[in-house]
């Protein structure tokens, strides 16, 4: 051991290699170590301290949406048909939820039956504790919410939250659904007037923005910046609620009555103006509820292929029956007008000097046309004869009319058919309108090189496709005096402080053919109704006019690729006449053949567009014209117990009564039928003295396909009254083919029971 | 050999001679006492907003409270250490090595759980950690040992398995407890305290390595490594789950910019950022005083770290200059650790500030141990009398 060492010793007891190992670590540690750290820290609050700043705001700020309130939709007499109601949306917090340990099997349990769940879904939602939001009640009432709001404060649970939002409501459910359109979760509007103006009706959303802790704690250095939302204006439609109804009502009976398969459309328009009044599919939906499927066969379908297992078939085959009920086939498909269409044909050709009223054609049944290859037969093979141009229209003669398409020649039949705005969408303010499809000009111009099937066809509304709406559209034009209107069904739109920011007025897009064009072709018209297919439209007391088709759908096919026979009846009906107010379409797709009435626009739809405008003409406040044949078929009887046996007979007398009477009092003592009862002129009314009424019951006998002397003679041998409706002529054609209690039924007896007349004859 | 008995016998006679009178360094308290003052302010701001809603909105300082008694506690033993002769932790560290391994080893049986994880036990109704006091009582082993090896710890047998028994002593029970942060902030100090005492540095590499492949293996078999890793490298992929921690620390962090939101202005703190009272208190800190306060603070640690250093270079002894030394590596690896984390350059372990993240155990032992630093600081002033 050298001096060295215990020098060392003695100074400093370190080895020097320590010495410089510890100044090393000192150096690493105090100082080199913090390096990476300190770089880091002036990259993250000095180099990009913009972009965190911005992030850390975003982190901390809430932006809560503030809803608008959603404008009414009104009727053209400011009946509501869709307004919001205040609804709340429940939701969880599983974070929060499972911060304060809340008792999640009990809030389930609590809340399942609130909000319509299973309680084990709402378990596995507020188990997802990653999330901040997991709604589980969606639009509940307010009182249900109100409940929601007792259970959190009495069990002081954070985590379960109620926001306020609102729901649509339809106060008239199925009624013009398509029309009006329904509003998504999102109080987005789909469909209808909803989505076509939902910019109006939607207002604009507000906004809260807030500086927020977690978990809403408050913080003490926040701002809340307020932007107020607007509130969305009201739109009143043209439409008629009543008006809608009675098209509706008379839909849905025409569905019942002729086992109607694929639904039925109609329209009702006003002539001058292009305002729609009333506009109906059937099968609808109620747009409270616009998800579940309305229709009870389709709904089975549906359920049977939901419990077969196939979840992606049942999936799609409910979106397919959804999109199915939501559509408005009035404005939205294409269908083959058919005869309805020959209106427009037969205008073109007078008004371009084609033809005039003396123009002869004549009917054999069938008849080769040239230019065209297959024979061309007429719907009555025993052909019409001889006919001048009014008989064509009123037979419906499709052999006249591949004649009038002959002489109007391709090019002109064009230039009509696009005057008539049959290539171009009506341009009607409702989302989803389409166009329908008409031949390329080409293939009925140029008829050296594409014969004359597609012109003749044409002529007579076959072998191409137009929305309903176009096609009544330009009907209208040819009865107003020559005038294409474009339809409309919002009026105004009001903002919610009341001042009116749209006002529609009615538009002409331009003249179809000349005013004394119109006036013939309203005499034509009218003589459809008075002398051809289209009596069974009549209505007493009403000019009405019309025009019936009957179209072969063209592009359905069966499974066999054979195209199916399937019909679409459909009737265009005008009133009044003389001054064109309204015009009706009614359209019924695959009358089924079971019950025996012959398929006809003539036969079905005729008598529908007679009932709905019988229904609306008078509500509308239409003049009614009594004529004398007209006035008293039926009359309402009085009480008359306590009268005399003279005196009754003579006030029966006085009605066109006959009375029989039965027992030997002085006075009448029991009657049938019953006071207020309407009978038929002529019935005879028993009259009981000092004995009561027989307490019997008759059964309804089958009236259907009886003449209306027939049914009078098996009413008086049943002990029933009948009250007679629809075409009132007494052509042995005319036969019931409605009644409105069923035969076999029991009634008591001197029951009035009401019969439906139509033409079977009219064949088209 | 004898040469070295001979110093050693100085050294005890020196050391165990009458109470030190001498002054302890001042320098080293006034940094010590500033960064704790520092400390229980910057909590009581990173605490208020978690005690708030912990309390129901009663109480706004639940935590800086009982962080206070800790504090209070924690001066008492710096006091009552500083007066104590280094020599005296000489006796005992083989005593509390024992006793710590038991402490550690009771844990996994008595141990009560806190946030999932089974490390503290209560003992008479004091609730402690026993791995902050294993973390000081293998550093005081280390030191004893550094001193009986001498020269000798160039050799294997002593630094590396000397050293390298004594450490998985410790070791061995928190990987039981599964106190992965422990375990590598313990690894760390060992192998700086190795190379300190002469320990080759080929095996603290190869040691380092080695460790480093168990680190890997370990973590893969926890099961989490994935994840972990995943949320440390994109923590954006994920900004709700795994990502939540480190992207709130970072919008903390950058948010603060030079100067800082302000005292008492974190945004962050308001239950967005989790531990921002613990483990993530310097984003706070970063979000209200800024860069400038955040450097201001790095630059007292560092302060703190290079006189703990120059104490060590001063002491009278061995054992003193590798005690101190230890200690005050211990302060700076759980200070770059920590620092690493909440700026997200290392993956997220439970690794707390000393003097600012709440730990009443933790603060109060590392005030007893600072205590012990300013204990040998005496020493060099009562040479310098002599």
């Amino acid at each position: 051991m050298g001096k060295k060492e215990r020098a060392s010793a003695n100074r400093v007891r370190l080895d020097s290699g320590q010495h410089r190992r510890i100044l090393l670590t000192g150096l690493l540690l105090g100082c080199l170590a913090f390096v990476p750290a300190a770089v880091r820290l002036y990259n993250l609050m000095v180099r990009d301290y913009s972009y965190y700043a911005e992030l850390a705001l975003r982190n901390q700020t809430r932006t809560t949406p503030v809803t608008a309130d959603r404008g009414t939709i009104y009727d053209c007499n400011m009946n509501i048909l869709a307004a919001s109601v205040n609804v709340e949306n429940i939701y969880l917090d599983p974070h929060e939820l499972k911060q304060s340990k809340a008792d999640i099997d009990a809030i389930a349990d609590f809340l399942a039956p609130l909000v319509d769940k299973d309680p084990q879904w709402i378990r596995e939602q507020a188990a997802d504790t990653t999330k901040r939001y997991k709604q589980v009640g969606s639009r509940v009432e307010e009182d249900v919410a109100g409940k929601i709001r007792a259970y959190i404060n009495e069990n002081d649970i954070s985590g379960i939250h109620i926001e306020p939002t609102s729901r649509r409501v339809y106060p008239f459910g199925t009624l013009a659904a398509q029309v009006i359109g329904f509003t998504n979760n999102s109080n987005e509007g789909s469909e209808g007037i909803e989505a076509s103006y939902d910019a109006f009706l939607s207002g604009k959303t507000g906004k809260v923005i807030t500086t927020k802790g977690n978990n809403e704690m408050d913080m003490p250095f926040s701002y809340e910046n307020y932007l107020s939302s607007q509130p969305g204006c009201s739109v009143v439609l043209t439409l008629d609620a009543t008006v809608q109804q009675c098209l509706e009502n008379q839909l849905q009976t025409a569905i019942a009555r002729y086992d109607v398969q694929n639904g039925a459309f109609g329209l009702v328009m006003n002539c001058k103006t292009g305002a729609i009044l009333a506009m109906a599919t059937l099968g609808s939906y109620d747009p409270n509820h616009y998800q579940e499927i309305a229709d009870p066969a389709e709904k089975a379908r549906l359920e049977a292929l939901k419990d077969s297992g196939d979840e992606s078939a049942y999936q799609q085959a409910l979106s397919a029956a959804r999109l199915k009920q939501w559509r408005n086939r009035v404005l939205s498909d294409g269908y083959e007008p058919g005869s309805t269409f020959k209106v427009l044909t037969m205008a073109a050709a007078l008004d371009c000097g084609a033809i005039d009223l003396n123009t002869n054609f004549y009917c054999r049944g069938a008849e080769q046309i040239p230019g065209r290859s297959q024979r061309l037969h007429c719907w009555r093979s025993a052909g019409h004869g001889a006919e001048k141009t009014p008989q064509a229209l009123q037979n419906s003669c499709n052999i006249a009319f591949a004649h009038i398409a002959l002489k109007l020649g391709g090019e002109r039949f064009y230039e009509y058919v696009q005057r008539f705005g049959v290539l171009e969408k009506t341009g009607i303010d409702l989302a989803g309108e389409s166009k329908g499809v008409f031949f390329d000009k080409a293939l009925v111009t140029d008829t050296d090189k594409w014969g004359t099937a597609s012109l003749t066809s044409g002529s007579f509304g076959q072998t191409f496709k137009l929305t309903p709406l176009q096609l009544v559209r330009a009907i209208a034009s040819v009865v107003n005096g020559g005038e294409l209107v474009e339809p409309y069904i919002v009026s105004e739109v009001i903002s919610a402080d009341g001042n009116t920011v749209l006002r529609q007025e009615p538009t002409v897009v331009r003249r179809t053919i000349q005013e004394s064009t119109s006036e013939t072709m309203r005499e034509l018209i009218r003589s459809v109704v008075t002398e051809g297919t289209a009596k069974n439209a009549n209505v007493p007391g009403y000019s009405i006019g019309g025009k019936t088709g009957t179209s072969e759908k063209i592009d359905v096919f069966d499974e066999n690729g054979q195209r199916v026979q399937d019909k679409i009846v459909s009737f265009v009906g005008i009133a009044p006449m003389e001054d064109p107010e309204y015009i009706v379409l009614a359209a019924l797709d695959t009358p089924s053949r079971s019950t025996g009435i012959y398929i006809s626009g003539g036969v079905m739809a005729a008598p529908t567009v007679g009932a709905i405008l019988s229904d609306i003409l008078p509500y509308l406040g239409v003049e009614k014209t009594v004529l004398p044949e007209d006035a008293a078929r039926e009359v309402v009887i009085e009480d008359y117990t306590g009268l005399t046996q003279k005196e009754a007979e003579k006030a029966l007398k006085a009605l066109g009564l006959s009375a029989c009477f039965s027992g030997s009092a002085e006075t009448v003592t029991a009657q049938i039928p019953a006071a207020g009862s309407a009978v038929p002129i002529g019935s005879q009314v028993l009259l009981y003295l000092g004995e009561e009424a027989p307490d019997t019951a008759v059964q309804v006998p089958d009236f259907s396909k009886m003449n209306r002397q027939q049914a009078a003679d098996a009413a008086d041998k049943a002990g029933v009254y009948i009250r007679c409706t629809g075409n009132p002529d007494a052509d042995t054609n005319v036969v019931v083919t409605a009644q409105d209690r069923p035969a076999g039924d029991s009634v008591p007896r001197g029951s009035t029971i009401t019969l439906q007349f139509a033409d079977i004859g009219a064949r088209d | 050999m004898a040469a070295q008995s001979v110093v050693r016998a100085k050294e005890d006679r020196r050391l165990w001679g009458k109470p030190a009178a001498q002054t302890v360094d001042l320098p080293f308290l006034a940094l010590v006492l500033l960064l704790l003052t520092l400390g229980l302010v910057m909590l009581y701001s990173a605490s208020y907003a978690q005690s708030e809603y912990d309390t129901g909105y009663t109480i706004s300082t639940r935590y800086l409270q009982k962080q206070a008694v800790c504090a209070a506690i924690g001066l008492v033993a710096m006091f009552f250490f500083s007066r104590i002769p280094a020599m005296l932790w000489y006796r005992l560290a083989w005593p509390l090595y024992a006793v710590s391994i038991i402490l550690l080893l009771s844990v996994l049986v008595i141990g009560e759980e806190v946030n999932g994880a089974k490390r503290w036990i209560n003992l008479a109704g004091l609730q402690f950690q026993p791995s902050e006091i294993a973390k000081f009582t293998m550093i005081l082993l280390f030191a004893r040992l550094t001193r009986g090896f001498g020269t000798k710890a160039r050799q294997f047998r002593y630094g590396v398995l000397g050293f390298g028994l004594a450490l998985m002593g410790i070791l061995v029970p928190l990987a039981l407890e599964k106190h992965l942060s422990a375990i590598m902030l313990m690894g760390m100090v060992a192998v700086v305290m190795m190379f300190v005492a002469g320990t080759s540095p080929k095996w603290l590499l190869a040691g380092a390595g080695g460790a480093a492949v168990f680190l890997v293996v370990y973590v893969s078999l926890m099961g989490y490594a994935g994840d972990r890793i995943t949320a440390w490298l994109h923590p954006e992929l994920d900004p709700g789950d795994t990502g939540y921690q480190i992207l709130q620390s970072l919008y903390a962090i950058g948010s603060g910019g030079l100067f800082g939101l302000g005292y008492g202005k974190s945004r962050q703190k308001y239950l967005y950022l989790p531990f921002q009272y613990n483990d993530y208190i310097f984003a706070v800190i970063c979000e209200e005083l800024g860069f400038v306060g955040a450097l201001g603070i790095i630059a007292l640690f560092a302060m703190l770290i290079l006189r703990g250093y120059w104490i060590a270079l001063r002491a009278r002894s061995r054992f003193s200059t590798v005690l101190a030394a230890g200690l005050t590596t211990l302060i700076a690896v759980q200070t770059v650790l920590n620092l690493c984390v909440v700026t997200n350059l290392l993956p997220s372990t439970g690794i707390a500030l000393p003097f600012f993240s709440y730990g009443g155990t933790a603060l109060a032992v590392n005030l007893g141990e600072m205590g012990i630093v300013l204990s040998i600081s005496r020493e060099r002033n009562e040479i310098k009398r002599d």
